[in-house]
């Protein structure tokens, strides 16, 4: 059974699966749901806020989302590749379709020891 | 309540747990923290409460001994050791490398310099030279003495008293103060005017570096990639800068030197008496 974020507002519902957020990115007071379908959804609350209502709708939260930075928080269950030089990770879902982000080397190097940890 | 979005920095990441679990690997360890906790307090109040008066007196005097040490020594602190503190950290997807000077001095200089020099920390090219006559374009100030005159660009930085100043402003009185003061005076491309970015024609992208005011610090910001000074300033802005000029960027040559003492450097240096570099020298 999936796991659904609503993030409901005065006027509209958003819902999704946990598994169709690729990865969700700041914009000033916006945030970007970048789904697995290869559509945005632009939902006007700043990534802490979603941060929260992830930890407080999604049970096991940290099996599913990694907050990088001040600017994303991505489904670690995609993370395909880590380039801690050139600062890329790409993230890629059952379709293989790519997703190439910019972050911060040190937070790369981060990222990639905690899911280095997991095959040990 | 957890953390909010700037509780977390570029270089950071954390796992987002589900509220009301534990991110303890040993949640046992928080109980046994909080019954040792328990016996210290009651071990302690117990001991407080039986010593007799000979033991007091005794305090007393190791208090009062331990008071005229303190007093003994008010020598006055010494100033912090001067630092460069150097993170990576990515703005609007633009890759930035952030170099912070720590209680350093910084200067105007110019011609030619090195890492050699184990005084300086810092050191990136500053205010642009022109090539047909070596002279610095736009107003030039160092230790007081004005090298050249102008306002072709309307960004400036002064430094008066150790002190970096940075604003656009084609009429500011701290060019006349930096001679006063005998300090250090250059004008740059505007890129942030009190928190706004400033709209540049040029669309030429190149690597860039930037000398950036954010709250009371001063910061060196560079980026690894090619991007346009609007694209760069909307970064910066995003990055919390509030004022900021464009410094010679490209592979215009720089380095600082990190607590290891390492060398970190960056561009292409050519030897000539006609650069200018901000530098920031050990106290």
């Amino acid at each position: 059974m999936s796991q659904f974020l609503t993030i409901s507002s005065n006027n509209e519902l958003y819902r999704i699966a946990v598994e169709h957020i690729i990865y969700i990115n700041a914009d000033g007071n916006y945030c970007n749901f970048m789904q697995s379908t290869g559509e945005i959804h632009m939902v006007v609350l700043q990534l802490g806020q979603i941060e929260q209502l992830i930890a407080k709708q999604i049970s096991n939260a940290e099996k599913h989302f990694i907050r990088i930075g001040r600017s994303l928080i991505i489904n670690r269950n995609y993370i395909h590749y880590i380039n801690v030089s050139k600062q890329q990770l790409v993230l890629a879902d059952n379709n293989l379709s790519k997703y190439t982000i910019s972050a911060s080397q040190e937070a790369l190097k981060k990222l990639k020891e905690i899911i280095g940890e997991e095959i040990k | 309540m957890r953390k909010q979005l700037n509780d977390i920095k570029d270089d950071e990441i954390r796992e987002i747990y589900s509220e009301g679990t534990s991110k303890s690997k040993f949640p046992f360890v928080g109980i046994a923290l909080a019954i040792a906790a328990i016996a210290i307090l009651i071990v302690g109040g117990y001991l407080f409460f039986h010593k007799d008066t000979e033991d007091k007196l005794q305090e007393d005097a190791i208090i009062e001994e331990s008071t005229i040490i303190e007093n003994n020594a008010s020598t006055p602190k010494e100033c912090g050791k001067g630092e460069i503190i150097a993170y990576d950290t990515v703005c609007n997807n633009i890759p930035l490398q952030v170099i912070v000077p720590i209680n350093l001095q910084p200067r105007l200089i110019i011609g030619d310099i090195s890492p050699e020099n184990d005084s300086i920390k810092l050191a990136t090219r500053a205010a642009d030279i022109r090539e047909d006559n070596g002279e610095v374009v736009s107003a030039c100030v160092i230790d007081g003495e004005v090298i050249s005159l102008g306002i072709a660009k309307k960004g400036f930085c002064a430094i008066i008293n150790n002190t970096i100043m940075i604003g656009c402003d084609e009429a500011t009185s701290l060019f006349d103060e930096s001679i006063e003061c005998k300090g250090y005076f250059f004008r740059q491309y505007a890129l942030i005017d009190n928190g706004e970015p400033i709209s540049n024609r040029s669309k030429f992208k190149s690597n860039r570096i930037a000398l950036c005011q954010i709250d009371n610090q001063t910061a060196i910001i560079k980026t690894s990639e090619s991007v346009s000074l609007n694209t760069f300033a909307d970064a910066l802005v995003a990055f919390g800068c509030k004022n900021a000029i464009s410094l010679n960027g490209g592979n215009a040559y720089g380095w600082y030197t990190d607590k290891n003492g390492t060398h970190n450097i960056y561009g292409n240096k050519f030897n000539s008496d006609h650069v200018t570099y901000i530098a920031w020298f050990e106290k």
